[in-house]
């Protein structure tokens, strides 16, 4: 069993449709995003598809590195044992793209994504990963 | 024997009659039967065994995962429980008609396996002797032909019978 003590503080962000969630421990400084900085987008890391519309971008700095989240929206402070894996047949794909946990809140689910991993040179992803290999 | 001993034709019929029932009654027990659940997807019919569908769920919204594959469209919120989310019809092959109604998920569950299924319609689900499930047909589509354990003669189709076992090692990276 966890102990009552073992909580993570949690940023929630959105993005396009869906939220995400990044430990707060990881941010060293937020500030409005600069569209003339170095910053990377948040859903290029992920891989999303197509870029969503950000609504109020602003940039957190993770390892030296300024990425471009969206909508802040809540600090949380949580139990690390309200947060569950992902299912077996996604975890191998969602842990690729630095997603680690899901948070069920209030109906919706918040994905959790690591954001150090995501930023290390040799993690950073392409594109079109090995997604459809299976199909091939 | 004299006619007047022997049983009377009515009475001979009736042991026959009997024999017969106690004949076939033996056979109905000596026949394996298996639940089958019938569903379609796309333009197909294709079954699971009854034993690895839990439950049928409707209106449960997907969530989308950043990287997840063509044939895992997301994740779902089953009373709490997360599960993920196949989608068949992308393993069969079956060309996809576009955004039409929501259709239905089965929670399918197998050995070291559970997941949800998108599937179009169940349309029934019904109890058959196991000697009406044959071996499949080398003319099955790659994509079907991967995923069948044998097909059902149901009137006069045959209808893939799907194995969860192969579906697993189909998804499973």
């Amino acid at each position: 069993m966890t102990p009552p003590d073992l909580r993570v503080h949690l940023l929630l962000f959105r993005l396009g449709q869906a939220r995400f969630a990044v430990l707060a421990s990881q941010i060293e400084t937020l500030r409005a995003h600069d569209a003339s900085g170095p910053a990377r987008w948040c859903h290029a890391l992920l891989g999303f598809p197509a870029a969503p519309s950000y609504r109020a971008p602003t940039e957190a700095l993770v390892s030296g590195t300024w990425i471009v989240l969206d909508a802040m929206e809540e600090l949380l402070d949580i139990p690390l044992e309200a947060i569950r894996p992902f299912p077996d047949l996604v975890e191998p794909f969602s842990l690729r793209r630095g997603l680690w946990g899901i948070l069920p809140n209030q109906g919706q689910l918040i994905f959790l994504v690591d954001l150090q991993q995501m930023v290390k040179p040799d993690t950073i992803l392409q594109p079109d990963p090995v997604a459809h290999s299976k199909l091939v | 024997m004299p006619p007047s001993e022997q049983p009377a034709v009515g009475a001979r019929l009736l042991e026959e009659v009997k024999a017969l029932r106690l004949d076939q009654d033996v056979a109905e027990v000596a026949e394996e039967w298996v639940k089958i659940v019938l569903f379609r997807a796309g333009s197909g019919r294709y079954a699971f065994y009854g034993h690895n569908i839990r439950e049928i769920l409707s209106g449960n919204e997907i969530y989308w995962v950043p990287g997840l594959p063509e044939f895992l469209p997301g994740l779902i919120n089953v009373r709490g429980d997360i599960e993920s989310v196949i989608d068949i019809q992308c393993l069969l092959g079956e060309p996809r008609a576009g955004a039409g109604e929501p259709g239905l998920i089965a929670m399918a569950v197998g050995k070291n396996f559970r997941s949800g299924i998108m599937v179009d319609a169940v349309e029934d689900v019904v109890d058959i002797p196991v000697s009406s499930i044959h071996p499949p047909l080398i003319t099955l589509g790659e994509g079907v032909g991967d995923l069948v354990a044998g097909q059902i003669q149901l009137g006069k189709s045959l209808i893939p019978l799907l194995d969860i076992e192969k579906l697993q090692g189909r998804v499973t990276l």
